[in-house]
């Protein structure tokens, strides 16, 4: 096997290989291992048997409620097997239009948008939700944290928008549309039903007949509530069989004793929740982020490059939209639930990128509103204020610091010792990086994390396309838990990556990671980064490249030199 | 359904219960792409079918297959405009002795069988995160990031983890067929 990779690195680059998900650079990388060592395509074809394996293992699986026969194959063959396998799905979806239950459901629902994390429960097994999949009589949706799905019914323009963590089951029958909640909130904009087919939205403790209105319907553990933003409707108390007519404004309520209760809508913000902004997962700790607070950084964990944002709650929990304003005189209005704050005076999602000193702070007033018909209501303005705390960071020395795409640097960095950048919530180090043709192995590190820490540095300077650099390091893993895996990225894109697992922890080893800068980079730099869990790191270098820094340091700027030679 | 079709139907059934395995391995090794193998793997049985008079038996059935997938995969590469990862002479001839080596074992009864009980009883050494990760993976068809998504873990970590679940049920595959052996 090459000298240049570990085993494991070699498995991680075939993997990704045969998942589709080499990038050219991987691919090129895997050529070049494969025609100086011809144990590789070995290793890809006994690779690609398991990969066959496990598909066939987890397929089996997945068919287990109608199990494959043990000699016969779960899969298709083409044309004429595919025919007489038509032939058969044609007669049975035959069947399966005319049975009882498909028979009755009024229209087709499918879902018509969808983020991932959103699963179907479907005779008992989980499947991911994808888009224009037909759901039917009894499928429950199942809607994650992050997640938001659209069902629309082909027939009319009904809409159903099922909020983060919102669970509904399908029920329709021949009376007409049917849906249960679950849990959660769901905005309906129903378009006119048939006469005496009334569409119906039922909870544990009420339903509400609708013929054609938009509405919010919402229940948890302790009330089921109706809030009719267009039309009436009426809530039924499913213990006492109550009922409330809530016209367009109005809101209506029923508890687990039955008990209704009825008033006008007045959007309000509940809280903040503090969260990711790529996937809006909720950060946890923050959720509801308290008024005022001071959030430590340190205290975080974000592996994703500093990218937070803020989800406004309110009540209703789904509303028409929010108007969010900023000190600055700045404002916007959000009108898609949830309804997620930028932070950051770009108006962006990211946090700034310029401004993070010890403490930077944003502050936002946020006006909720609800239009029923040509009415707007507008609820109470609540003001958001947030604190980002920086705390010298232990090791690199006074400084002021800020926040990079997430990372820490200090420009009381000086030399040609370079400060690693560190995601929020760790220590940070520093670990000198050896000009060319200087002693490798020196300024060693611990990392005795168990969970992954990520450092990063970027190299800026005129890497000449094409040529091969090398990426050397020392590591020492502690136990069966510790790992490394090194990275070199330009920009987004992986240049090489390799993970470090050998089975005689404890001794030092040396490693390096060849990458070649790709055609047009050029100037654009290269950032280095290790994963690392559990391990102690030595002298990190860069062959054929010195490393100087690019500009002097200053309060704001944070280039870190490196030119490549 | 006529009385030609049928006998095709079977013939192309037992092409394909027997060499379906290894011939998938090998063009994915060759394509790195699942989805597109799958369906070379069809063409190249259907190529076989229809030139099946043309077939020599001298020829082993695993070789003949060989040289029809082939010429998919160059025709696949060629069409993708892109280059092949194993180019050389010398790695695709080390490739097709692996492979030729392979498929006789697979042409063992019960061959598909057995390993899967294995895979199966060696599933259970995994932690319960990790066979879910493959399930999402193998069973879901969820890419690395996807995955990582909806474990909350870095994609990396989420590549790390899959190769040393592989390598895990590989090692003990190996030791339950030296067991049975």
């Amino acid at each position: 096997m090459s000298n240049k990779h570990t085993h494991d690195g070699i498995n991680v680059l075939i993997l990704r290989y045969l998942a589709g998900e080499a990038t050219e650079n991987e691919m090129d990388e895997l050529r070049d291992l494969a025609e100086h060592d011809t144990t590789v395509a070995e290793c890809l074809f006994q690779d690609a048997c398991q990969e066959v394996e496990l598909y066939d293992y987890f397929q089996e699986m997945k068919v287990s409620a109608g199990p494959v026969q043990s000699g016969q194959t779960a899969w298709p063959v083409k044309k004429t097997v595919f025919a007489f396998a038509a032939s058969v799905a044609f007669i049975f979806g035959l069947f399966a239009l005319l049975s009882p239950d498909s028979r009755l459901i009024q229209g087709n629902p499918i879902i018509s948008d969808v983020d991932s994390g959103v699963m179907i429960v479907r005779r008992g097994r989980k499947i991911p939700a994808t888009e224009n999949m037909t759901l039917t009589r009894n499928d429950i949706i199942e809607v994650s944290a992050a997640g938001v799905a659209r069902i629309r019914y082909l027939d009319e323009e009904t809409i159903l928008v099922l909020q983060p963590c919102a669970s509904i089951q399908i029920l329709s029958d021949k009376s007409g549309k049917c849906i249960k909640l679950i849990h959660g909130n769901i905005h309906a904009t129903v378009a006119r039903q048939p006469v005496g087919k009334p569409m119906r939205v039922l909870s544990e403790d009420g339903m509400v007949e609708v013929m054609g209105t938009r509405l919010v319907f919402g229940t948890d553990d302790h009330v089921t509530r109706v809030d009719t933003l267009e039309g009436s409707v009426a809530l039924v108390s499913e213990k006492s069989g109550e009922k409330q007519v809530v016209k367009a404004g109005d809101y209506a309520q029923v508890d687990k004793q039955g008990i209704l209760t009825a008033g006008t809508t007045v959007p309000r913000v509940v809280d903040f929740t503090l969260v990711y902004a790529d996937t809006h997962d909720p950060i946890p700790g923050y959720d509801p982020v308290p008024d005022m607070v001071t959030v430590d950084m340190t205290s975080l964990y974000i592996k994703r490059p500093g990218r937070i944002a803020c989800r406004i709650n309110t009540e209703p929990a789904v509303i028409d939209g929010v108007t969010v304003q900023w000190s600055g005189g700045g404002r916007r209005v959000l009108n898609d639930c949830p309804f997620i704050m930028p932070l950051g005076k770009d108006n962006d999602y990211y946090l700034p990128q310029d401004s993070i000193r010890r403490t930077t702070g944003w502050s936002r007033t946020v006006t909720p509103f609800s239009v029923s018909g040509s009415n707007r209501i507008e609820g109470l303005p609540r003001y958001f204020h947030i604190t980002v705390h920086a705390p010298e960071i232990e090791g690199i020395g006074p400084g002021e610091l800020k926040v990079i795409n997430g990372s820490f640097e200090s420009p009381a960095v000086t030399g040609q010792d370079w400060a690693f950048h560190t995601p929020i919530g760790w220590s940070a180090t520093r670990i000198p990086i050896i000009r060319a043709g200087g002693q490798p192995f020196v300024g060693k590190q611990s990392f005795f994390k168990q969970k992954p820490l990520t450092l990063s540095q970027d190299l800026w300077g005129d890497a000449e396309p094409g040529r091969r650099y090398w990426l050397r390091f020392a590591v020492r893993l502690i136990d069966e838990k510790s790992s490394v895996v090194a990275r070199v990225f330009s920009g987004s894109e992986i240049l090489a990556v390799t993970e470090v697992h050998y089975p005689d922890a404890g001794q030092w080893k040396a490693f390096s990671l060849p990458f070649t800068v790709p055609e047009g980079r050029q100037g654009q730099g290269v950032r280095i980064a290790f994963d690392l869990v559990n391990v102690e790191l030595d002298g990190v270098q860069v062959e054929h490249c010195s490393l100087s820094r690019k500009n002097s340091w200053s309060s704001q700027s944070t280039d870190v030199g490196g030119v490549f030679e | 359904m006529t009385e030609d079709n049928s006998s095709n139907n079977e013939l192309q059934l037992a092409l394909l219960e027997q060499n379906r395995q290894w011939l998938l391995a090998y063009i994915l090794s060759l394509t790195g792409h699942y989805g597109d193998s799958e369906d070379m793997v069809q063409d190249v049985l259907i190529t076989a079918l229809e030139q099946q008079d043309r077939f020599d038996q001298v020829v082993p059935v695993g070789a003949w297959l060989r040289g029809i997938a082939r010429n998919k995969i160059r025709e696949y590469w060629r069409r993708n405009q892109r280059e092949p990862v194993l180019v050389s002479s010398e790695v695709l001839e080390r490739l097709e002795q692996v492979v030729a080596n392979h498929e006789n074992q697979a042409l063992a009864p019960d061959y598909k069988k057995r390993r899967l009980q294995m895979l199966r009883s060696c599933m259970e050494r995994l932690t319960e995160r990790t066979r879910e990760m493959l399930r999402l993976r193998y069973q879901e068809g969820r890419r690395s990031q996807e995955i990582g998504q909806c474990l909350k873990m870095a994609v990396a970590s989420v590549d790390m983890a899959m190769s040393r679940a592989r390598k895990l049920l590989r090692a003990c595959m190996a030791e339950r067929i030296e067991h049975v052996e």
